[in-house]
């Protein structure tokens, strides 16, 4: 039967999921950088690549906030009227994530 | 059975008695990170998939 | 110390519900060769290492890993959202809702609760890594097994990201090893444990 995941179809759902998509490949990219500096400590290539991942993955994490709720505590948009990071649905209903 | 014969400047580099992964020395990543993404590495030198088959010959 | 991201490290969005398909994934949630199993040995292994290097993979592997089996938490809770108390008596999911309910419990897929005892942190930096090595290869057979089950790509997509996962961890904690053994003497690299002896 149906799982009762709750798909969403308007333009901003699209938005939203692409933008938490494209948020998770990138920091996909920097855990995949973070595991093989920690095996090759000196590969300056690979922190200079880590340096730039890093920077986008923070941008796409603040527009993420401004637009759509929080994704850590260290950035939450204090709008006072809710406390998004709890009323806001959870990644494993399998929303937008 | 062909007698396998130990190469000494392999075995000099490589005491027995211990088990050695390969450094990764290919550190190409995929050009498209969709791709890598979806692989579960960016890596294409580690992608071992599973297909459930014996390869022929 | 930790914090939380509100998002999985890889998207899981399943829309038919089966029960008996997550009977077996949740081996990889409380089982022995599971996620929760290799983020405690990992996290715990890594105090006592004396390479910082080391130490630090252990941590960040087991912190991926704590990703991983909220996956396989979403995993399973997705695969049994909504069910009908028909449908968990027909799966034979019935002995897992009778003591939880819908609610994710770790334990194995034969029923072997999750314990300390699946896995080791022995305290010594050979048989540490070389422990973590196999861990990561059991972990990667346990997915070869599911794959061989399952058919849905709703399912398949996360559980290939998380096999593919094992392979790249097993590759570094070989580098690991690699390091440790720079750090011995190669006559015998045995002769002393450096997490213990002086």
């Amino acid at each position: 039967m149906n799982t009762g995941y709750k798909s969403c179809n308007t333009d901003s759902c699209a938005e939203r999921r692409q933008l938490l998509y494209e948020i998770s490949k990138i920091d996909f990219v920097l855990k995949e950088l973070n595991l093989y500096l920690d095996t090759h400590p000196y590969d300056q290539q690979a922190m200079e690549a880590f340096k730039h991942y890093n920077m986008a993955k923070n941008k796409m994490v603040t527009e993420y906030t401004e637009k759509f709720g929080p994704l850590v505590l260290s950035i939450v948009d204090m709008d006072c009227r809710e406390w998004k990071w709890a009323t806001q649905d959870w990644p494993w209903e399998g929303g937008y994530n | 059975m062909q007698e396998w014969k130990p190469q000494m400047p392999y075995m000099e580099q490589f005491p027995v008695a211990m088990a050695y992964v390969p450094w990764q020395k290919n550190c190409n990543m995929y050009e498209n990170l969709d791709d890598a993404f979806k692989t579960g590495t960016v890596f294409p030198e580690l992608n071992k998939p599973f297909t459930g088959r014996r390869v022929k010959g | 110390m930790w914090n939380y991201e509100k998002r999985l490290q890889f998207p899981v969005k399943i829309t038919q519900t089966n029960p008996q398909i997550a009977q077996v994934i949740i081996s990889q949630y409380g089982g022995p060769d599971g996620e929760l199993a290799a983020s405690m040995r990992y996290l715990a292994q890594r105090y006592t290492m004396p390479y910082n290097s080391v130490a630090g993979l252990l941590t960040d592997i087991g912190t991926e890993e704590l990703a991983h089996f909220e996956m396989i938490c979403a995993i399973v809770y997705q695969l049994t959202r909504n069910l009908s108390p028909e449908e968990i008596a027909k799966s034979g999911f019935d002995k897992y809702y009778v003591d939880h309910t819908l609610a994710l419990w770790p334990q194995a897929a034969g029923g072997i609760p999750f314990n300390a005892c699946e896995f080791q942190s022995k305290g010594d930096v050979i048989t540490d890594l070389t422990e973590d090595l196999a861990a990561e290869q059991k972990a990667r057979t346990t997915y070869d097994n599911i794959l061989r089950l399952v058919k849905d790509p709703d399912v398949c997509e996360p559980i290939k990201f998380l096999r593919a996962r094992e392979i790249v961890h097993f590759q570094r904690f070989g580098e690991a090893l690699r390091i440790a053994q720079e750090n011995l003497d190669s006559r015998n690299f045995y002769a002393f444990n450096p997490e213990f002896d002086k």
